[in-house]
């Protein structure tokens, strides 16, 4: 729901007063009054991001782990382009 | 904003924190630079996205909780009492910095008409945490997960430094007012925290391999490109720069704030909101930065790496007090802070094997905890507030123990706690094959290849 449809209402609505209209405090973001909900949706994508690439991490190493590789052998991988 | 005035006080004032959120950007892409090219090839990429994934990382934990523990803690809790309420427990309601604001729904932490001043000083913030955390990066890079630095990041960069600041960097915390602390560009609650916080991640991480020899000396690993190190360097300076005048209140009317009748005295304060000028503190910024080279220079022999680094070292040591020293002090201040530093470094190298990659625990942490000690003795006597005769006047005894919780108890052992936590799971180092062959080994081969087939193609 947009929170202004009318920028010349949005700019002199009294928001101090009790008359009428939406008393929007300043705020211009859509969706006022749903901020916790967006919270929770990028709190639980944060956390789930950590366990993501952190398993994906442990599969790289484990990977390349394997291979055994010198300290010296990256350089025959030293591209030129 | 419903006059003239008041409007271009308003939106000068958000610009010019807007400004300083650009500046500062800039101390990112140079500690980037500076990482990079400190590190061997085999690590560059690794290197380089574990700093670069520092910036999201604390910036949503910043938004989530790191900007509601500033306002939350400035009493402790329970430690000293609010000059606002007379609250000694979380700063919860009432009265100007109470943290309602703070929190990540609130109507203030968005676009909001009713104020323009609060989102650029969110992020003038931001961009001190990044830089908390980017200091603590140099130091572990070539052998920690980015992972597990991921988490460090965000535990110095949204947690740790933020709580010190909140007790020794806002006019109202307790540490000022109690212990006289005075630190007003952060020789403490950035750099010596978080050379506290790396030199406790350090100790559990250990050295790269090869780092000592058999018989324990230390050998110079790098840095395998001085250029991208000098670039660095200089681009930290210029951020640095950004970063004094961020720390800063632009204009600010004292004659209310103090309550003083009827008298009117704008001017510049810093952020303990006592009076200071952009002039002053620009002479000063540029006079540590000169002692702290010519010491550097003089002390490595003219070794470009501790030189350039020297030159941050000696700004960081003057900065507790450059709102207030005379130029000249402010350059002898960044030469003892150098001193200190530089063999304080390879003392403990030596003696405890600490492979501080970038010299990251020297430059930051050493320099600010001699420069806090220093301001403690040459400011001595001097108000630390305005707001009247309940805070402590600045003093040698407040600011040693200002800087032992700021090294100790905010620094080393939040990273050596959370450092061993992390070991515990084994997360934190990389596997000692990889250490060998390098992380970027994969990227690397993957790139010949496609170098070798696209090659053949044009044959």
């Amino acid at each position: 729901m947009a929170t202004v449809t009318d920028w010349v209402t949005h700019l002199t609505t009294d928001v101090d007063s009790e008359a009428e209209g939406i008393q929007v405090a300043g705020q211009i973001y859509p969706f006022v009054g749903t901020e916790w909900l967006w919270l929770l949706i990028a709190i639980v994508f944060w956390l789930a991001w950590h366990v993501k690439t952190s398993t994906s991490e442990t599969e790289e190493y484990d990977e390349l782990a394997s291979k055994g590789k010198g300290p010296n052998d990256y350089k025959s991988n030293i591209a030129d382009w | 904003m419903d006059n003239e005035l008041s409007a271009l006080v308003t939106i000068f004032t958000e610009f010019y924190y807007w400004i300083t959120v650009v500046l500062m950007f800039l101390i990112h892409v140079g500690f980037c630079m500076y990482e990079v090219g400190v590190s061997r090839h085999k690590n560059h990429l690794h290197t380089l996205m574990k700093n670069t994934m520092l910036i999201p990382l604390v910036t949503i934990t910043f938004f989530f909780f790191g900007w509601w523990i500033y306002w939350a803690f400035v009493n402790g809790p329970w430690i000293g009492t609010s000059i606002m309420d007379g609250n000694s427990g979380l700063q919860l309601g009432g009265g100007f910095g109470a943290n309602d604001m703070a929190n990540p729904t609130n109507a203030l932490m968005a676009v909001n008409l009713g104020d323009h001043f609060y989102g650029v000083f969110w992020a003038a913030f931001l961009l001190f945490s990044w830089t908390a955390a980017s200091i603590v990066s140099g130091a572990v890079i070539e052998r920690i997960r980015t992972s597990a630095f991921g988490i460090l990041a965000i535990a110095i960069g949204s947690v740790f430094w933020v709580i010190d600041a909140s007790w020794g960097w806002h006019f109202d915390g307790w540490m000022v007012k109690i212990l006289g602390y005075h630190d007003a560009y952060a020789s403490g609650v950035i750099h010596a925290v978080c050379g506290g916080f790396a030199l406790g991640v350090l100790v559990v991480l250990g050295p790269r391999i090869g780092k000592f020899a058999a018989d324990g000396t230390p050998r110079n690993i790098g840095p395998r490109n001085p250029w991208l190190v000098t670039l660095g360097l200089f681009l930290i300076y210029t951020g640095f720069w950004g970063f004094y005048a961020a720390c800063n209140v632009p204009v600010y009317d004292l004659g209310p704030e103090y309550g003083m009748e009827g008298v009117t005295y704008f001017t510049a304060t810093n952020i303990y909101l006592t009076p200071t000028t952009l002039g002053g503190i620009t002479m000063n910024f540029l006079m540590s930065l000169s002692g702290g080279l010519l010491a550097g220079y003089w002390i490595s022999k003219g070794d470009p790496f501790w030189t350039y680094s020297s030159g941050l070292a000696g700004i960081i040591c003057a900065s507790a007090g450059n709102d207030l020293y005379h130029p000249l002090q402010s350059m002898l201040i960044a030469m003892v802070g150098v001193f200190c530093a530089y063999k304080l470094h390879y003392w403990v190298e030596r003696r405890f094997k600490i492979d501080d990659a970038v010299g990251a625990v020297a430059v930051h942490g050493y320099a600010g905890v001699v420069g806090l000690i220093i301001c403690g003795f040459v400011l001595w006597g001097y108000p630390s507030s305005g707001y009247g005769p309940d805070y402590a006047a600045i003093n040698p005894i407040g600011m040693i123990i200002g800087a032992f919780i700021m090294f100790c108890v905010l620094g080393f052992l939040p990273g050596w706690i959370l450092a061993k936590i992390i070991d515990s799971t084994g997360k934190l180092r990389i596997p000692h094959e990889v250490e060998l062959a390098g992380m970027d080994f994969n990227y690397m081969e993957a790139s010949k290849a496609d170098e070798t087939a696209v090659a053949a193609d044009e044959k």
